[in-house]
C-alpha cells in the first residue's frame, strides 16, 4: 500500500516535470502509444480478411483487393504513427531532461556543503545524477503498461471467445517465467550492488595503466605486469560470480520458457486442428495465432514493466524526490543588511566534518578586525583550512558561534557574507575556460572589464609571463579541453592565475591558503610583499608553512590539535618560546647558517 | 579508382581484425555463438516454408502431409525458443570475455607506450581517443556477427522471392535502394554533426558537472558563480537543441516517405499472389509464404544496411586502433647493460625540448654527479629542473648531447634496470585510491606484503605519524573511490606517503622533487635531516624552492636558460653573489 502511494507520488513528480517542460505533448504521446500498439492486431485482422476473401466459395477479386489495400494502409499508418511516437517522445525526453538538469544544478548550487559532503548526501547525489532517465521513463513505462494492457485485453477477449480454457492456459503458463524473471532480476541487482566495489577496484587498476597522471610511476617502477595481475585477480572473481548466476539463471529460465511456450505450441496445434475440421476459416488461423502471440507477449511485457516500476525505479525516484526536498543552506526569515566589514569573531567554536567522528576544532576563539593581518600557523592537519571554510559559512559549527560585525552569522544572508571575502584555496580550481573567465570567476559580473583583469594579472605577477604569448589575449583558452590551440600552464602559473582571481574580487577580506607552495623564491617574495602591503582598511588572512610570512602580520594564532595554543604578534610569540618559536627557529637557523657551523 | 581499392582493402583488413579479435577473446564461446547464429538464421526460414505446407495441407486436405509438417514446425519453433535462452547465456558469458580481452590489450599497449605519448594535450586527446576506440571495437565486433546474420538472411530470402517471381525480387531490391542511400547519408550527417558539436557538447557537460566537484563547489559558493554556470549551460543547450531538433524532424519525415516506397513491395507481392491464387496457380499458403519472405527480405536488408553503415562509419576508428596497437613499446629502445647501484651520472651538452613543443627546455646542459654526493637543484619555475630528472630515467631522450652512467651512454643500459636504481618522489605525486599497502609498495610491488619493510619506510619518512591510530593499518583504503570509509589525506600527508614509497625501495639513489611543498616545518626538518645527515653511502638529488632545504647539500646546481649557471656549495655560491645569492637572500631576509 505504501509502495503504491510512493509510486503515485513519483509519477506526480515526473508528470509535473514533463508537463512544465513540454506542455501537452505528453497527452499526444500517450494516445499514440495506445493506438499504435493496437495496430499490431489490425495487421493480423486485415490479413485474415484477405485470406478469407480468397478461400471463400466464390472469391470476389475486387473485395480481396480492397482488403489488400486495407492491409497496406495499416502498415503505412503504423509507420507514420510510430515515427510520430518517436519524435514526440524525443521532444519530451530532451525538454524534460534539460529542465531536470537545470533544476538539479540549481539545487546543488544552494545545498549546504554538510549535505554534499555527507555519505548519505553523496549516495543521493549519485542517484540523482543519473536520475533524469528514471524520472522520464517512469512515465513512459506507465503509458506502455496501459497500452500493453489495452492490446492484451482485445487479444485475450478474442481468444477467450474462441476457446476459454486454452486462453486461460496461455496466461497461467506465462506466470512461472514472470516470477523467475523477477527473482533473477533481483538477484542480478543484488549481485551488482555487492560487486560494485570490486568493479571499481579493477576499473581503478585499469585507470592506473591507461591514464597520464600515474604514467610516470607505472614506467618508473615497471608496474604493467603487476598491476595487470591485480586487475585480473579482481576481475576473475567478478567474472566467476557472474558466471555462477548466469548458469543458474539460464537453467531456470529455459525451464520456464519451455513451460510458457508449450502453451503456445498446444494452442497452435489446436487452431490448426479446428481449421482442418472446418470449424474456423483459413484466415482465422493467422488471426488467432497473431493474437495468441500478442496476448502472451503483452501479458509478459506489462508484468515485467510493473515489477520494474515498483522495484529499483522506485528506489532511484525516492532519492530524486528527497534530493529536491532537502532544504537549502539559506535559512528563511528577515536578514540583517551587511555593507561594511568590521569584525569576525570565533567564539568557542567546535567542529567536525559531517561524515566523520573526529573533532577538527575544539573550542576555538579569536577575533579578526577590519585592517588586521592575521596569520594562522600550525602543523599539518591542525585545522587551519577548516577555519577558513567556517569563516566563509561553507559549513555550520557544531557548537559555539561565529559573529560577523557582532551578530551571529546566520542572521545575515549567506551570499552577503561571502561577498566580503575572497580566497585563494589550497586546492584552487583550474578552470578549462578562457583566461578572462578564469580570472573574473570571482566576480563574473565584471568579466568584460579588461583593465581590471589585467591589473589583477599584473598584481599576481603572471601578466608578463603569459599574456604576450597568447594569440587571442584574454579570450584565449587556458586548456585544450575546449580549444585545440589552448595554452597549457604549469602548476606555478596556475597558482598565480588563481591568485589573480582572488585579487580581482576586490573583497574586504582576502584569504591566502598556502599561496606559494608551488612557487619559486621570486614569485613567493612577491606574494608576501602583496600581503604586507594590504592597506586602505582591507583585511588579510594568511596560512603558510613559511613562518616568515607571519612576521608581516599584526596577529598570529597557533593551532595544535584543534585548539589555539598561542596567539599574539610575531615578537611576542618568539619571546614566549613555544611551538611558534620552535617552528620559526627551525626555518630561521637554516637561513642564518654560518660557514663554521657546518 | 585507387582510392576505392584502398578503402576496400582497408575495410577487409578491419573486418578480418574484428573477426580475429572476436575469436581470440574466447574460442569456445565464439564457436558456440556461430553455431547458434547459423541455426537461428536458418530455422525461421524453414519454418516459414513449413507453415506454407501446413496451410496448403489444410486446404488440400492432405492429412499426413499436414501432420508431419505441423509436428516438425512446432518442434523447430520450441527448439528456437530454447536456443534463444541458451544464446542469452552464451552472449552474457562471451561479453565478459570480450570486454576483458580488449581491456587487457588496451592496458598492455597503453602502459608500455613511451611517456611522451601522454605528453602534450594533443597526445592527451590521442590517449582518450584510443580509449574510446577500444570501446567502439567492443561494439563493432558485435556488429560483425549481426552483419553476417542479416547478410545470410537477405541472400536466402532474395533467392526464395526470386524463385517465385524474379522481378518481384528485383523490384524489392530496387525499392530498397533509396532507403539505403538515405540511411547512409543520414548517418554521415549525424556523424558530421557529432564532430561539429563535440566541443560544444563537452562544454555543456562541463558547465553542468561543475557542481559535482567539491573544490569547485567551494569556489562556486564563495564567489556565487552558480547562476553563471547554469546560464552558460542553458545557452549551450538551446543552441544545440535548435540545430538537432530540425535535423531530427526532417529525418523523421524523410523516413516515413521512403518507407512508403519500401512497403510498396509488400503491396506488389500481395496483389500478384492474389491473382495467382484466384487463377489457382498457387495455394493460399503460398500467398502468406511470399508475403512473409518479402517482409523478411525488407527487414533484414534494413538491418544489414544499419549495421554496415555503423561499421563503415567506424571503419576509420578501427584503422586508428590497429595503428595504435602497432606502435612500438618503450622497451624496444632499451639496451642490454645492467647498471651499478650507485653510479656516477654525467650530462654532456644535453639539449632537449618536449615532443611537439617549440621551446627548448635544456640547451647544452652539462654537469656530473659523483656517487654519494648530496645535490641540490635550484631554479625558477619552468627552468627545467624536473626535466633533468625525467631525462635521467630515460622517460625521454636528449635531442643532442648524451647522458652517461659510469661513463657509458644511458642508451646502452636496460631501461627498467636503470629506473630500478632510484628511489623517487615526483612533484605531481598521484593520490592513489588503493589500500595503503599497495600505495607505498608501488615502488617494489612484489614486496607489498612485507609489513616490516612497510613499517621501516613509514618510520623513515614520518608517515607513521599519520597511520599510527588507523584500525586497519596498512590495509586501510585511501580515498573514497571504492570504499565509503576510505581515508582522506591532506596534501602534506600525501607527500609523506609519497616519501614512504620512495624509501620503501631501499635504493642508494634518492631523487626528491619538491618533497616538502605542503609540509609543516617540523616534518620538513625531519625529511632533510634524514636526507643529509643519516644517509651515509647514498646519493641524493633534491629540488626545492625553499632554499633553506638545500643549504646542507654538498653541491648546489643552479639552472637558468636551460643550463647550469652556477654550482658549488651554499657558502661558495653566497660568496659568488650571483643568481643563487639573490634568490636565497629574498627568503633569508624575512628571517633576519
Amino acid at each position: 500500500m505504501t509502495k503504491i502511494k510512493e509510486y503515485l507520488k513519483t509519477i506526480r513528480f515526473s508528470l509535473g516535470l514533463i508537463y512544465r517542460s513540454s506542455g501537452l505533448t505528453i497527452v499526444l504521446y500517450g494516445i499514440i502509444c495506445i493506438v499504435n500498439s493496437l495496430f499490431y492486431l489490425a495487421d493480423a485482422y486485415a490479413l485474415k480478411l484477405v485470406v478469407d476473401g480468397l478461400t471463400g466459395n466464390a472469391p470476389d477479386r475486387d473485395y480481396v483487393l480492397i482488403c489488400v489495400g486495407i492491409y497496406i494502409l495499416s502498415l503505412i499508418l503504423r509507420k507514420i504513427m510510430s515515427t510520430v511516437e518517436e519524435l514526440s517522445f524525443s521532444y519530451i525526453n530532451k525538454k524534460a531532461r534539460h529542465l531536470y538538469e537545470c533544476m538539479q544544478a540549481q539545487r546543488l548550487e544552494v545545498l549546504p556543503m554538510s549535505f554534499i559532503d555527507s555519505s548519505k548526501g553523496r549516495d543521493i547525489i549519485d542517484d540523482v545524477r543519473y536520475g533524469a532517465n528514471a524520472t522520464i521513463t517512469s512515465v513512459r513505462r506507465l503509458f506502455t503498461i496501459i497500452a500493453s494492457l489495452g492490446t492484451f485485453t482485445v487479444a485475450y477477449v478474442t481468444l477467450a471467445e474462441f476457446n476459454f480454457w486454452f486462453s486461460l492456459l496461455v496466461i497461467v503458463l506465462v506466470i512461472p517465467g514472470i516470477i523467475l524473471n523477477t527473482v533473477f532480476d533481483r538477484k542480478a541487482e543484488a549481485l551488482r550492488r555487492k560487486q560494485a566495489p570490486d568493479v571499481r577496484k579493477f576499473c581503478y587498476y585499469r585507470w592506473m595503466l591507461t591514464d597520464a597522471w600515474p604514467a610516470k610511476d607505472v614506467r618508473m617502477y615497471d608496474l604493467t605486469d603487476d598491476i595487470k595481475g591485480r586487475y585480473n585477480e579482481e576481475k576473475d572473481d567478478y567474472v566467476r560470480a557472474n558466471k555462477r548466476l548466469d548458469a543458474k539463471k539460464a537453467r531456470m529460465l529455459t525451464l520456464a520458457e519451455v513451460i510458457r511456450r508449450s502453451a503456445e505450441i498446444i494452442f497452435t496445434a489446436f487452431i490448426i486442428y479446428k481449421a482442418f475440421v472446418g470449424e474456423i476459416s483459413i484466415g482465422d488461423i493467422a488471426l488467432y495465432i497473431g493474437f495468441l502471440v500478442q496476448a502472451d507477449y503483452q501479458f509478459w511485457y506489462m508484468s515485467f514493466l510493473t515489477v520494474i516500476s515498483f522495484s529499483w525505479q522506485l528506489d532511484v525516484m525516492k532519492s530524486v524526490l528527497e534530493f529536491f526536498d532537502t532544504s537549502s543552506e539559506e535559512s528563511k526569515g528577515k536578514k540583517r543588511s551587511l555593507d561594511t566589514f568590521y569584525s569576525l569573531e570565533f567564539k568557542d567554536v567546535c567542529f567536525k566534518y559531517p561524515h566523520t567522528e573526529k573533532y577538527i576544532l575544539t573550542g576555538v576563539s579569536f577575533t579578526l578586525n577590519k585592517g588586521d593581518k592575521l596569520s594562522i600557523v600550525g602543523i599539518n592537519g591542525a585545522g587551519k583550512s577548516t577555519i577558513i571554510k567556517l569563516m566563509l559559512g561553507l559549513y555550520t559549527v557544531d557548537s559555539g558561534e561565529i559573529l560577523v560585525n557582532g551578530y551571529p552569522m546566520d542572521e545575515y544572508n549567506i551570499y552577503d557574507i561571502r561577498k566580503m571575502f575572497s580566497a585563494l584555496f589550497q586546492d584552487f580550481v583550474h578552470y578549462p575556460l578562457t583566461l578572462r573567465e578564469s580570472v573574473a570567476m570571482s566576480s563574473v559580473d565584471r568579466r568584460e572589464n579588461d583593465d581590471e583583469i589585467i591589473t589583477a594579472l599584473k598584481q599576481s605577477g603572471v601578466y608578463e609571463d603569459i599574456l604576450p604569448k597568447l594569440e587571442n589575449g584574454l579570450d584565449s583558452y587556458m586548456s585544450r579541453k575546449f580549444d585545440d590551440k589552448g595554452t597549457e600552464l604549469s602548476k606555478g602559473q596556475w597558482q598565480k592565475i588563481a591568485l589573480a582571481r582572488a585579487y580581482f574580487k576586490k573583497a574586504s577580506v582576502v584569504i591566502f591558503d598556502e599561496p606559494s607552495s608551488a612557487l619559486d623564491a621570486e614569485a613567493e617574495d612577491m606574494i608576501f610583499k602583496n600581503f604586507e602591503s594590504i592597506s586602505d582598511g582591507k583585511t588579510g588572512v594568511m596560512i603558510s608553512h613559511r613562518i616568515s610570512s607571519a612576521r608581516m602580520s599584526n596577529k598570529v594564532i597557533v593551532l595544535e590539535g584543534g585548539k589555539i595554543i598561542e596567539s599574539g604578534t610575531h615578537d611576542e610569540l618568539v619571546e614566549l618560546n613555544g611551538l611558534y618559536a620552535k617552528l620559526y627557529n627551525l626555518q630561521r637557523e637554516k637561513y642564518t647558517l654560518k660557514e663554521e657551523a657546518k | 579508382m585507387n582510392k576505392i581499392k584502398k578503402f576496400f582493402s582497408g575495410l577487409l583488413k578491419n573486418i578480418w581484425f574484428g573477426i580475429k579479435t572476436c575469436f581470440l577473446a574466447s574460442k569456445t564461446y565464439f564457436l558456440l555463438k556461430i553455431i547458434i547464429l547459423l541455426s537461428t538464421t536458418a530455422v525461421p526460414m524453414i519454418n516459414i516454408w513449413l507453415w506454407k505446407e501446413v496451410i496448403n495441407g489444410i486446404i488440400d486436405r492432405e492429412e499426413e502431409k499436414l501432420f508431419l509438417a505441423l509436428v516438425i514446425y512446432l518442434a523447430l519453433k520450441l527448439s528456437v525458443y530454447i536456443l534463444e535462452q541458451v544464446n542469452e547465456y552464451v552472449n552474457s558469458r562471451y561479453e565478459d570475455h570480450l570486454q576483458f580481452y580488449i581491456e587487457n590489450i588496451m592496458m598492455d599497449k597503453t602502459s608500455r607506450m613511451d611517456l611522451s605519448f601522454f605528453d602534450s594535450a594533443k597526445m592527451g586527446d590521442k590517449v582518450r581517443h584510443a580509449r574510446s576506440n577500444f570501446g567502439v571495437m567492443y561494439q563493432l565486433t558485435n556488429f560483425v556477427f549481426a552483419i553476417v546474420s542479416s547478410f545470410i538472411n537477405v541472400i536466402a530470402a532474395l533467392i526464395i522471392v526470386c524463385t517465385y517471381k524474379w522481378w518481384i525480387g528485383l523490384i524489392t531490391v530496387v525499392l530498397l535502394i533509396p532507403y539505403l542511400i538515405y540511411h547512409k547519408k543520414h548517418a554521415d550527417k549525424l556523424l558530421e554533426m557529432e564532430k561539429e558539436q563535440l566541443r560544444d557538447n563537452r562544454k555543456q557537460t562541463y558547465y553542468r558537472e561543475v557542481f559535482y566537484d567539491n573544490n569547485l563547489q567551494f569556489e562556486i559558493k564563495l564567489h556565487n558563480t552558480g547562476k553563471f554556470f547554469i546560464e552558460k549551460y542553458k545557452n549551450m543547450w538551446n543552441k544545440l537543441y535548435r540545430i538537432n531538433r530540425k535535423e531530427e524532424v526532417r529525418s523523421g519525415i524523410m523516413d516515413v516517405v521512403i518507407m512508403m516506397g519500401v512497403i510498396l513491395s509488400d503491396l506488389i507481392v500481395l496483389v500478384v499472389s492474389v491473382f495467382d491464387v484466384l487463377a489457382k496457380r498457387i495455394g493460399i499458403g503460398d500467398l502468406q509464404y511470399n508475403l512473409s519472405m518479402v517482409s523478411r527480405l525488407r527487414g533484414e536488408a534494413q538491418s544489414l544496411a544499419y549495421y554496415t553503415t555503423e561499421f563503415l562509419n567506424n571503419n576509420q576508428r578501427l584503422t586508428e586502433l590497429q595503428e595504435f596497437i602497432a606502435i612500438k613499446p618503450e622497451s624496444e629502445k632499451s639496451g642490454t647493460l645492467i647498471p651499478g647501484q650507485n653510479p656516477k651520472i654525467e650530462f654532456c651538452n644535453v639539449t632537449f625540448k618536449y615532443p611537439n613543443a617549440e621551446q627548448y627546455v635544456l640547451e647544452n646542459c652539462s654537469f656530473a654527479i659523483e656517487p654519494n654526493e648530496k645535490i641540490g637543484l635550484i631554479g625558477l619555475n619552468g627552468a627545467g629542473k624536473s626535466t633533468i630528472i625525467k631525462l635521467m630515467f630515460r622517460f625521454y631522450d636528449p635531442e643532442s648531447g648524451c647522458i652517461k652512467l659510469d661513463g657509458v651512454d644511458l642508451k646502452e643500459y636496460n631501461v627498467y634496470a636503470v629506473r630500478k636504481i632510484f628511489g623517487v618522489l615526483f612533484q605531481d605525486y598521484v593520490t592513489y585510491c588503493l589500500p595503503l599497502r599497495e600505495i607505498i609498495a608501488l615502488s617494489d610491488f612484489g614486496n607489498r606484503n612485507n609489513d616490516e619493510k612497510l613499517k621501516r619506510a613509514c618510520d623513515i619518512s614520518g608517515a607513521s605519524e599519520i597511520i599510527k591510530d588507523w584500525e586497519n593499518g596498512f590495509d586501510s583504503v585511501l580515498g573514497r573511490y571504492y570504499a565509503d570509509n576510505g581515508k582522506d589525506l591532506s596534501g602534506g600527508q600525501w607527500q609523506l606517503i609519497g616519501l614512504a614509497r620512495a624509501y620503501f625501495k631501499e635504493s642508494k639513489y634518492m631523487i626528491l622533487d619538491e618533497p616538502s611543498a605542503a609540509l609543516d616545518p617540523i616534518s620538513e626538518d625531519r625529511i632533510f635531516e634524514q636526507l643529509y645527515r643519516l644517509s651515509e653511502g647514498k646519493t641524493s638529488v633534491t629540488i626545492s624552492h625553499r632554499l633553506s632545504n638545500t643549504v646542507l647539500a654538498d653541491r648546489i646546481l643552479v639552472i637558468g636558460d636551460g643550463h647550469i649557471v652556477e654550482q658549488g656549495s651554499h657558502f661558495d655560491l653566497l660568496k659568488q653573489n650571483g643568481k643563487y645569492a639573490h634568490l636565497f637572500n629574498l627568503q633569508a631576509s624575512k628571517y633576519a
